[in-house]
């Protein structure tokens, strides 16, 4: 059959239409659209045409989904139009993930380890002062954050998703190298303030103790898609009986034990981006379960004891 | 309908101060020989005053009486501001400077067109449309150009001043140097004012071409 495929902007994409066979999936059309286009199969995305009549900012068409006959589950026949949406370059995840983790990782390790190169010309300070004990822990301890983060990548998180748009990787890496570079930077001054001993360790082990929670979720996480299925399922061992997003509130507490041992002004501010962040993707990962699961209730939804 | 009212209202009262600004601006330079030495003296006051009170737009776009994005509206009051209050207004030695006079010379010209043309919406002439989107070609680089020579000529006074600035160490650890920011700031300004140059441009373009389609 011949699908009349178009843009968003109504425009048809091939004169005559594309030719797919009859009994063709959602992934054949891709991978026809991808010779015919030259466009990777990872940057397409098709639905069927909004209703006539619909108002176009309310109602969006139907998405193909993959696996799914385009005959049977959608009725598609000989002239049928179909919508084409590029989502752009992709790249794939765990690269993302790669980027994203070891670069801040790398960032921050200059500040401490060419500490006297780095601040020779902050000459009102001596770029000598000893290396303070908060100062190493909180290398080691922003090391294994990062270091955590990419073994997981590596080694536990199934992904959703198999890429993201480019664009996202160059925002989320100005954002996670330019807050550890920054926050390295105060951290590893030569006239940097400790604050008390006792701070310190709770600082560091509220910190310790909601990296092996972050962990433990995520290992959860990943047990719930084992057999390497791809849909949604509801979140509800472990810490997640009682927080929507308990994956994101060991990670906040997390930051948060880091900065009550370090207290540096910069590092707040990345805590408070970070949370605004994960109160967006939480909430709508709380309408969608609610949606997806009815009767899905938890005590929280981010952070006990205030949301 | 109240809103359309106010903002109406809004942009006549910047059509007036910034209409005042021009005035007093022109009247210092035919009065001084034309010389710009004392134009931020003698119309200064309205300049800063009507572009403090631009600071509404950013709160228009937040409560979405406006189209354009706040952060857009921000950036654009927070960038000259700066310029205005935080250098210019603290450093009396630049403020007899040609760069202050050119700043005003050139807002002034700029605000007291935009203004009217949003004030009448629709109803816009084209002549004041066509000014709108050509009196921006020389006089963006202009501003944009006695806004960075401004920056960069306040740097030894307040690298001495040490105004604005956190120095180490403190219980927050945290430190700012504020020349280092305009030094910063200098080297991307060219960045974004190619951007919003550019971007005039593709406007230009766009609401001309509208002009000529309508009148044909």
């Amino acid at each position: 059959m011949k699908l009349n495929i178009v843009k968003r902007n109504g425009k048809e994409m091939f004169a005559g239409g594309l030719d797919v066979p009859d009994d063709a999936t959602t992934d054949d059309l891709k991978a026809v659209f991808a010779k015919a286009a030259k466009k990777h199969q990872t940057r397409q995305r098709f639905t069927l045409p909004i209703p006539a009549g619909a108002d176009p900012k309310k109602v969006r068409g139907t998405p193909l989904d993959a696996g799914k006959s385009l005959s049977k589950d959608y009725g598609l026949k000989d002239g049928s139009v179909v919508v084409f949406k590029d989502l752009g370059p992709q790249v794939p995840y765990a690269v993302v993930f790669l980027a994203e983790y070891a670069g801040p990782m790398l960032c921050y390790l200059p500040f401490y380890f060419f500490r006297s190169a780095i601040y020779a010309s902050t000459k009102k300070y001596p770029a000598t002062a000893p290396m303070l004990q908060v100062q190493t822990l909180a290398m080691v301890f922003h090391t294994a954050h990062y270091l955590k983060r990419i073994l997981e990548t590596l080694f536990v998180h199934h992904f959703s998703h198999a890429t993201m748009p480019i664009f996202n990787l160059y925002r989320n890496c100005a954002y996670y190298w330019g807050f550890a570079a920054i926050m390295s930077y105060f951290i590893n001054h030569p006239a940097y303030t400790p604050v008390s001993e006792t701070q310190m360790k709770v600082g560091f082990a509220v910190s310790a103790l909601m990296q092996l929670g972050n962990l433990h979720c995520h290992v959860y996480q990943a047990s719930l898609r084992k057999d390497g299925s791809k849909e949604y399922k509801e979140p509800k061992g472990g810490l997640f009986r009682f927080v929507t997003c308990a994956n994101y509130c060991c990670e906040i507490y997390q930051w948060v034990g880091f900065n009550v041992a370090t207290q540096s002004a910069m590092g707040w501010l990345f805590v408070a981006c970070g949370a605004a962040q994960m109160m967006d993707w939480a909430n709508a990962k709380h309408k969608r379960l609610k949606r997806l699961f009815p009767g899905f209730r938890r005590p929280f939804k981010l952070l006990p004891p205030f949301y | 309908m109240v809103t359309q009212a106010y903002l109406t209202l809004y942009n006549v009262a910047q059509t007036i101060g910034w209409a005042a600004a021009l005035a007093f601006t022109l009247r210092s330079i035919l009065t001084h020989d034309g010389s710009l030495a004392s134009v931020y003296a003698d119309a200064g006051e309205y300049v800063r005053t009507f572009q403090v009170l631009s600071v509404m737009e950013v709160f228009h776009a937040l409560f979405r009486l406006t189209r354009s994005p706040m952060s857009a509206a921000l950036m654009q009051w927070a960038g000259r501001t700066h310029v205005l209050i935080a250098v210019t207004h603290a450093t009396p030695a630049l403020q007899s400077t040609p760069a202050a006079g050119v700043l005003n010379l050139a807002w002034a010209i700029t605000e007291v067109i935009r203004y009217p043309s949003y004030a009448m919406g629709a109803r816009c002439p084209p002549w004041l449309n066509y000014l709108r989107y050509t009196v921006f070609i020389p006089l963006y680089p202009l501003g944009a150009g006695a806004e960075m020579k401004l920056m960069y000529d306040s740097l030894p006074s307040f690298a001495k001043s040490e105004a604005y600035s956190v120095a180490m160490p403190n219980r927050w650890n945290f430190g700012f140097d504020y020349p280092t920011f305009l030094k910063v700031l200098l080297c991307v300004y060219p960045l974004l004012f190619y951007q919003l140059y550019a971007y005039m441009f593709v406007q230009r373009k766009k609401k001309l071409a509208g002009e000529k389609a309508k009148s044909a």
